[in-house]
Order: C-alpha cells, then structure tokens, then sequence
C-alpha cells in the first residue's frame, strides 16, 4: 500500500469517531455551537483529504454530510433526532468504505449503489427542513402593515417571562420594527476563573427587555455550596439584532444560543381558567366586531369584559393582550386578533396553521405546564399517607387534574377520569387513578424525557420517542463529569506528542519483556552453581553482583513496556453512548448514560477481553433493567432511566461498574428458578442470603429471561461474562435492589503482571502456586496429623487447619511417608479460607508471567495458568481456590 | 477605582494605552514584561482589570495570565490579551487558560473603551 | 467594605464583588434568621447574586440592580 493511502487510513477513522462521538454529543446538548463546529471541521477534513485519492463516491457522501451540517451550522434548522440517524448511518457507510480501501487499497463495486442511496437520503432531509423553515415564514400581506417575519420556533422559556414585561416589550418591537431576539447563556461552571460575571454580561445587553435566572442544574444542600462556581443560568429577551447580540457575548460565544422571534412569539396568555357564557358571549361579539372592522367596538367588549374578570384568570390575561396589540397595531394583525378572542371563548390559545407545524413538539407554556402538574399529581398518590386522608387525597387529585384537563382543552377526557376516580374509590387504593393519569401523560407529552419548560429542571434525555427540541429550546445541561473529563484530557493531550505504533510491534516486544523477566532469574541458579559445583565463590559473587545490575535494569522496561500497553478505558468506553441510543430509541424509552472515569487506565490485552461482557451487560440494563417510562412514572420514578459506567483503579485491579436504576432483579424469582432448572435444591434456596440469590445469575446454564431477546444477543447468560472476565484473571458480581436498581461490578488486574510463585514437588512433577497465596510453609510430623471422617487436618497455633494432598487433587500417585516421618505441607490462605497442602518438597521462589489457559486444559479449573521458564520448560501454576 | 494594569513589551502602545486610560478616567499602572507585571501584582498591586500583549520577552501573555490567576489578588480579575490572532481556536485556548477575552492589535481607542465599559462595568 | 454584618443583619453598599463571596456564605451559613439589607446596593457579582439567591435569607429593601432582582424572581422573594 502506498504510504500516503496508508496514513490516510488511521486519519479518515479518527475523523468519523470524532464525527459520530461530536453528533452524540450534541444531540444531548443542541444548540451548543462549538460542537456543531468541530463535527463540522471533521466531516470538511475528511472531504478534503479523501479528495487526493480515486474514491469518488467515498468523497461524495461525505460532500453530502457535510451540505446537511454545513445548514445546521449556520442555523437554518436544527438538529432532530432523525437528522442524527441520518448522518450516524452515513458514518457507518463511510467506515465500512475505509475498512474495504484498507484491505483491498480500493472501493468495493458496489460502493457507488451504496453511497447514492444515502446521499439521496440526506438531500431529501436537507430539502424538507429547508421547506419546512420556509413554510414558517407568512407571506408579506398588502395590508397596511407586514406582519413581521418569525424565523424560528419560540424557546419555551419565553412564556415563563412575565407578562407585564412580554407585553411591554410586545409594544416596543412592534412600535419600531427592531428585530427581537431570545437567548440562552449557560455559563461554564469554572467561569470565575476566567474573569467573568456573566450576570453583568446578561444585564448589561444591548436593547434588554426581560432578564430571567435559573438553576442550570439540581444544586447540592446550602452548606456544600462552592461559592466560586458559577451555577446558574439565564434567559435574555432584547430588542436587538441577533449580530449584536452575537458581538457583544463574543467571548463566551460557544455558550450562548440565540434565536432570533417576532413579536408574536411573545403573546401568550396564561392562567387559571374561568370558563362561564360571559366569556362564550365576548368571543361571539368581539369576533364579529373584528370581521367587521369595528375598532371601537372591540375595544368596548374587551374593556367590559376585563372589568368583571379575576385578573389572574387565563381570559383576562388573553383580553390584555387583546389591548396590547390593538394598543400596538390596530386591527393590521386580524388573524392574531381572531386568536386572542378565540382564546377567550375555549380557555386556550388557538395555534396558527403554519406555527403548529414549526413548533412541531414543543408544547405551548400552559400545555407544559399541565404536564408538570399531572405528574406532580401521580407523585402525591404515590406518597404513603394514612386511610382517612387518602380518600380525601383521591378526590383532590381528580379536581385538579380535571381543572387541568378543562384548561387544555381536553374535556374528552373527563369522563374517563371519573370512572378511574370511583375505582380508586371502591378498591380503596390509588392505583387506578394514578394508572389514569400516567396514560395522559404520555398521550399529552409523548416524548416527556424531553427538555421542558422553565420550573422543573429535566435533565435532557440521550433518546427520546419524538423528535428532539427545536434549536430555539437549547438544554445545555450540566457539564457532567465526562465532558469535565474531556476538557481535562484535551489539555493534557495538545502538549504531548504523539506517535502512531503497530501493535504486532508492542505484542512483541511485551513477549521479549517477558522473556527477559524469565531469563534473568536463571543467573542466581548459576552463581550457585558456579561456588557448589565449581567451587568458584569469587565468580559466584561476581554474577550475583551482575545479577542485580540486571534486575533493575528488567523491572525498569518491564514497567515502561506495560505501561505502554495502557490505554484509557475511554477506548472501551467511547462505543456505549451510540449502543444505548440506539437500542434505547428501538425500545421507545428514555436512557441517559453518564460515563465517569474514562482516563482511568488499563491493560489493552484486559480492556480487550471486556469488550463484549461490557456489552452484554449493557445490552441487558437498557432491555431487562431499565423499564418504559410509563412504568417508571407509574413508580414514582423520572421518566427516563440512567445508566451509569464508571471506571476506578483500587490498588492494583481496575473495578468498573455499570448501574442503573431499573427495576432490579428479584432475589426470589431467582432462586425459583435456580431450583427449577435443578441449579440448587429448596433447602439450599431457604437458606440463601439475598445478594448470594442474585449473583445465581452468574451460574452456568443460568438466564433471566426466558425468550431469547435478538437485542440482548443470543440468548447467552451472565455465566459467559462471568467465564470472560475470569480468563482476564478478574471477577465479577451484582448487587440489586428491587425496584431501586441493578450494579454489576467488574474488578481486573491493571495488567498481566508478574506473579512470584513458589515451586512445589508432587512425585517427580513441579507445579507453581503463587506467593500471595501462601501464608507459610511447615514441616508436620506424621504423628500431628489427625483424621476426621476421612478428612485430614492438623493443629496450627491453636487453630485446626484442614489439609488436602495435592497428589489427590491432581489425581498422582502419592508418596509414602514413614510413621515418624514429616509431611511438607504449605499453609495456604484465600479471602477467609485457609488449608495446609500436603506436597512431596519445597522447591525454589520464582518469578513468571503467567499465562491464562486455553485449549484443553483451560477446563479442569484446578490450574489458573501456565509459565515459561527460563530453560525453557512450561510450569503448571496451580490455583489455590480451586485446590482447597 | 481599582487600577488597570497594562502590561506590553513597546513602550510606545504602553505609553499610548495609559494616556488614554488615564483621559477616559482609568487609573492605571504600567509594567513592560510579564515579569515586570507578576512582581507589581506579588507586591501588593490588586489590578481590576489586566490587559496583556501575547508576543513579549520572556513569559508570553497568556503564561502570564496563568500565572495570575495563581495569585490570590488577581484569581478572579478580568484579563484580556492584545493579539494579532484571528483564528478562533488560538482565541479559545487563551480562554482556556483563563483569559477573558482578547482585543485585536492595533486597538482603536473606541473599541477599547467600549470593551473597558463592558468588562469594568462601574 | 461593600458589605457590613452587624448580628444577624448583613449590609450591601454600592458594588460587591466577588472577593466578598465566601465572607457572606458564611454569614448565611452561620447566622441563626440572616437579613440582608439591600437598600443602598447599586451592583453585585454573580458569586453574590446565586448565593442570595440560593440562600432562606430574607431580603430587605428594593432591589435596584436589574440582574439580583432576576436572580431573586422579580418579587417571588420575600421583602421587609
């Protein structure tokens, strides 16, 4: 392969991992501009370099990617979840077009089929989001006045602004036709450290109208505040243009989204309805005085109307609005005018025809803020209260909810309610209300995990049922740990330089290492020789002497060359946030995966052998752990489910754990059928404690669920976990609570280090056990040795030790020993067990790289590996465990 | 009034910076290299706003800025750099290091009083 | 200094920066029914405006700054 194509190779997959990972990212936090810009960068990049060689459709697709980001970019739409599909199944094609160039040095024939169809595909995309950005903006009427253009759909915060200010601010816009423009500025959490005051920056913008604060995330207790992290966020209305804005937060500009509105976006009635013929009978009048062009006349209707209406009701609100724009603009915006007055008479605000479609899933102020209420009311039934009071709580809930349902205008649903409410009744039990209103919820706010309005601090979902939020809504949550962990890492990583090294190139040398390790440790063996068998006590120490030289200098690259083989989990970690997106959208439910630890380092060789375990185990908490979300609110719990994998060293392992607040397992469905498959008996399963039960998961032959899922694999149980991650010399268990959650713990050696054993005689055979398993080595004369029902133990220090011969365990013949003679027996100890081993002599300590089993052996679980020895001859190393 | 502090390697734009700070109402002190700037600040000069050039002898702008922010006095004041640079990732690395935002060379004395008002609200 | 603390009562002059944060944390933290009296407040910093307003504190006097009083929810405070 010529050199050039062969540096291009690494380059293309580094530039569609950063693609995909960047589009992952932002998918989770839309509207953040700086990501947009590096997705960007990376698909440009990749269309430059790949245009130097002949893969035409390769380059072409990229071309049409970068078409579809290059309009994102510039904020001609935003970013759905369909729009992420779209590139993220692009990237796959392209990384499979990179795999082919790399093995055959050319395109595959059918590259050119392949790649057309998904160019078509992002055009088409590209094409109706342009038409659909075009249909939102009215034509210019004759009138006398045009109706001023909206460009975006609304952020949803814009209704929680207050409406006295919206109202002013209505005035001013449409008195001098300056551009209004809502924006979000979400403040790094370590900005103080910058120099800035990002309130003063909010306060101090050009043309400002209404300045809203909030939480940009769940904060802790009072007394754990940290006073110079900056925690909040804001909402700016100006009367600006979007460049102005743009100028003046150029500093902070990948933190800021602006949209720019029309004034129109900021009508929005609120409150609570009243309902009554009075306001039927406005509707009636005022729209024909409207049709009619009877300023006047509405005018009167409105002020007789607002006179003998509560001022906190949703139609007095809509009849100042009424005011404000008759005040502001005469009768030159009829259809607003109709929908004001419609408001009045159905206790909602009507939607235009074009707005409804670009507002597509973001549900209107009041509509959210039903939302929140119902599943406030589903939190209240859940809490646990006395008798007497939740009967009067049933009937509470059902008020409010049907005071909501009338105010959104699904009355339809009233009746239902009732008969939920008089179940809930007779079986003196909430759920059927509860039931009731979680169904609403998700007919009313289908993708609910997504970003909502002001009050309740949602997190923001990594998949969601429904299209994710329109740009005019950013939801730059938290920086979470994993973005502090790359930002940390980019510093670390832009200093250092950075070679790209073929891994046949380490393997072998880890092999050399390795060797070299072994080979050294023959020398001591010769300087005795050297002074017992040619009687040369100068020589022998010469070459002890030589030996340590040696010795330093092996540990020394023994150590550099492992550390080599370290890489960061975040190589294992980086394919999860697509695998649950993915496979959290197939199953219609919500997952947030929070990654933590990611520079944590590990083996290669290790990280390899827990790839798919990982996946395995991820694949079940997104299928079996986490449940739907209708399920979850019926619990009391958020509507989407979190999973958590975390990655820590502790000594000398890596323990890694992924845990989620799912369902949980059942100890007892467990054990029921532990005892049905024969696993364990009744007995056993009456005795069990509950975390034994649920680690019975792990046992062979052992799975949950009784149907193969095709996206849980093929059916294969944790016990294949459980064998991989025992073959990498780790362990593994689960801890679960029901209903709470599931954590399954993985804990590995940092690398396949160096295991000093001490080398044992069993007849003419030598075996090896590794040192830390050893407590001590004695000699017990045959007398001490007593048999209990054909056990044999002896007595150490008090304590009564079992003992086992290792020629009965590996099945040899045993060597007599005379009466008075004395047994060789080494005091083994894992975790709380101990036993003596009886072997035939001790022989000498040694240093080895022990080396899993396969093959044959690898089933008779007595041995854990072997070693190569320095002459050249293979040690069985036995484990401890599995002997005692 | 806490002082400006203006640090640049040409004592031409120092002298022309300060005589404009100074006519706008700005107190402010001067110091011609980063070190010159770390020692004035180490002996008790709390500045209320930093402006530095990148390229001088010695430590460049954004070290200097770094070092800084090490400095109880100066942990949390406002710094801008003097830069030539137009490119943004350069821009976002001095944010990085704890700038607050940069101004570019030559500074036209609106624009530098304008940036003063937004960052040195009073 | 911007701000003053006499017993329970904590005294915002003119502009607070936020090199007075962790003084008044602490006061809020420590004080048994902290009042803070902003009367003659013309400006503060973030640290001082999220403190306040993630604080119980009650507080005394019209807010004249434009971005406390977002922070403090336009009137959704308490006021003396």
């Amino acid at each position: 392969m010529n050199a050039l194509l062969a540096q291009f190779i690494p380059e293309a997959r580094e530039l569609i991992e950063t693609a995909g990972a960047g589009l992952l990212e932002l998918e989770r936090h839309p509207g953040q501009m700086s990501l947009v810009n590096d997705v960007f960068r990376a698909v440009h990049t990749l269309k430059g370099s790949s245009g130097l060689f002949d893969v035409k459709p390769l380059t072409s697709l990229v071309h049409a990617a970068e078409d579809l980001l290059g309009d994102v970019r510039a904020e001609k739409f935003a970013l759905t979840a369909d729009i992420v599909d779209e590139l993220l199944e692009s990237l796959d094609v392209l990384g499979d077009l990179v795999d082919t160039l790399e093995s055959a040095e050319a395109l595959a024939p059918d590259a050119d089929a392949l790649t057309s169809a998904r160019i078509a595909a992002l055009r088409t995309l590209r094409e109706l989001q342009d038409t659909a950005a075009a249909a939102a903006e009215p034509t210019p009427s004759a009138a006398a006045r045009a109706p001023l253009p909206a460009h975006e759909p609304a952020p949803a915060w814009l209704a929680a602004v207050p409406e006295v200010e919206r109202r002013r601010a209505y005035a001013e816009a449409a008195a001098s036709d300056t551009p209004l423009v809502a924006w979000c500025f979400e403040p790094e959490e370590d900005c103080f450290f910058r120099g800035d005051d990002p309130l003063a920056l909010a306060a101090s913008a050009p043309g400002l109208l209404a300045l809203q604060a909030e939480e940009a995330g769940p904060l802790p207790a009072f007394d754990d505040l940290d006073p110079f992290s900056c925690w909040l966020r804001f909402h700016v209305l100006c009367q600006a243009s979007a460049d102005e804005i743009h100028e003046h937060t150029r500093y902070v500009y990948d933190r800021v989204h602006v949209a720019v509105i029309g004034p129109d976006d900021l009508v929005e009635p609120a409150g609570h309805v009243f309902g009554g013929e009075v306001c039927a009978d406005f509707a009636e009048t005022a729209g024909a005085a409207l049709e009619a062009g009877d300023a006047g006349g509405l005018i009167a209707a409105v002020a007789a109307l607002e006179s003998i209406l509560a001022p906190a009701s949703f139609e007095a609100s809509a009849l100042r609005w009424l005011r404000c724009v008759l005040d502001a603009r005469g009768l030159a915006a009829p259809a607003l005018l109709g929908r004001l007055v419609r408001a009045v008479g159905e206790g909602r605000m009507p939607q235009t025809g074009g707005a409804a479609e670009s507002r597509g899933a973001t549900p209107d102020g009041v509509l959210s803020l039903a939302v929140d209420l119902l599943a406030v009311q589903v939190a209240i039934l859940a809490t646990s209260t006395s008798e007497d009071i939740s009967a009067g709580r049933l009937d509470a809930v059902a008020a409010t909810v049907r005071n909501t349902l009338c105010a959104i205008g699904v009355s339809d649903r009233i009746a239902g309610l009732e008969s939920a409410l008089q179940a809930a009744r007779t079986q003196r039990h909430h759920q059927p209300l509860a039931a009731f209103i979680g169904v609403l919820l998700t007919d009313l706010a289908p993708d609910f995990g997504a970003p909502a309005a002001v009050q309740s601090p949602i997190v923001a979902a990594a998949a969601a049922g429904g299209p994710a939020a329109p740009a005019g809504e950013p939801t730059m949550a938290r920086a979470d740990q994993r973005r502090a962990e790359d930002h940390r890492d980019d510093g670390k990583s832009g200093a250092t330089r950075v070679l790209r090294v073929d891994q046949a190139k380490i393997d072998m040398l880890m092999n050399l290492v390795a060797e070299l390790v072994v080979a050294k440790n023959g020398l001591p063996y010769l300087a005795k020789r050297a002074e017992e068998v040619f009687g040369s006590r100068q020589l022998s120490r010469e070459i002890k002497d030589q030996f340590a030289v040696i010795d330093r200098i092996a540990q020394g690259l023994q150590v550099g060359v492992m550390s080599v083989r370290m890489m960061p989990v975040s190589q294992l970690f980086q394919r999860f946030p697509r695998l649950v997106r993915d496979t959290a959208r197939k199953l219609d439910k919500t997952i947030e995966l929070v990654i933590e630890g990611e520079s944590t380092e590990a083996d290669k060789n290790v990280l390899e052998s827990l790839a798919d375990p990982l996946i395995h185990i991820v694949r079940n908490s997104v299928d079996h752990g986490i449940e739907v979300p209708e399920a979850r609110r019926a619990a009391g719990k958020s509507a989407h489910g979190t999973i958590r994998l975390a990655a820590r060293q502790e000594n000398d392992n890596v323990v890694i754990e992924v845990a989620d607040d799912g369902k949980g397992i059942d100890p007892e469905a467990v054990k029921a059928k532990a005892v049905r498959t024969g696993l364990i008996d009744a007995g056993q399963a009456a005795q069990m404690s509950d975390t034994d039960a649920v680690n019975l998961v792990f046992a062979a032959g052992f799975s949950t669920r009784d149907q193969v899922s095709d996206l849980s694999g093929r059916g294969v149980g944790m016990d294949v976990v459980r064998t991989a991650v025992q073959k990498a010399g780790g362990e593994v268990w689960l801890s679960s609570r029901p209903g709470v959650g599931t954590t399954i713990t993985l804990r590995l050696p940092l690398t396949m280090a160096v295991t000093r054993v001490v080398t044992v005689l069993c007849g003419s055979h030598v075996f090896g056990i590794p040192m830390d398993a050893v407590a001590e080595t004695v000699k017990v004369p045959r007398g001490r040795i007593h048999t209990i029902k054909d056990r044999e133990a002896f007595v150490l220090r008090n304590v009564v030790v079992p003992l086992v011969r290792l020629s009965g365990v590996l099945d040899l013949p045993a060597t007599p020993v005379d009466e008075d003679g004395e047994e060789a027996v080494m005091v083994v100890q894992v975790g709380r067990r101990r036993a003596g081993v009886i072997v035939d002599g001790f022989r000498e300590r040694l240093e080895v790289i022990v080396r899993p089993l396969d093959g044959l052996l690898a089933s008779t679980s007595v041995f854990s590996g072997t070693a190569l020895l320095g002459d050249g001859r293979v040690l069985l190393v036995l484990d401890p465990a599995e002997i005692m | 009034m806490k002082p400006v502090l203006l640090v640049d390697d040409s004592p031409t734009i120092l002298m022309s910076m300060s005589v404009l700070l100074s006519k706008a109402g700005y107190p402010n002190e001067q110091a011609p290299n980063a070190e010159a700037a770390l020692e004035k600040v180490r002996g008790g000069l709390a500045p209320g706003l930093v402006i530095t050039d990148y390229h001088m002898p010695g430590m460049h702008g954004v070290e200097l800025i770094q070092e800084l922010r090490k400095l109880p006095p100066t942990r949390f004041t406002p710094m801008l750099v003097l830069t030539t640079e137009s490119q943004q990732d350069k821009r976002d690395a001095a944010r990085k290091a704890g700038a607050t935002g940069w101004l570019v060379k030559p500074v036209e004395a609106d624009k530098l009083l304008q940036v003063l008002k937004q960052v040195l609200p009073n | 200094m911007p701000i003053t603390y006499d017993g329970d009562v904590a005294t915002i002059t003119g502009i607070a920066t936020i090199d007075d944060a962790e003084g008044l944390l602490a006061f809020l933290r420590s004080a048994h029914a902290p009042v803070v009296d902003v009367t003659s407040l013309l400006r503060v910093h973030t640290a001082i405006a999220q403190i306040l307003r993630a604080s119980s504190a009650e507080i005394r006097g019209d807010v004249q700054d434009r971005g406390l009083a977002a922070c403090l929810g336009h009137g959704q405070r308490r006021t003396a």
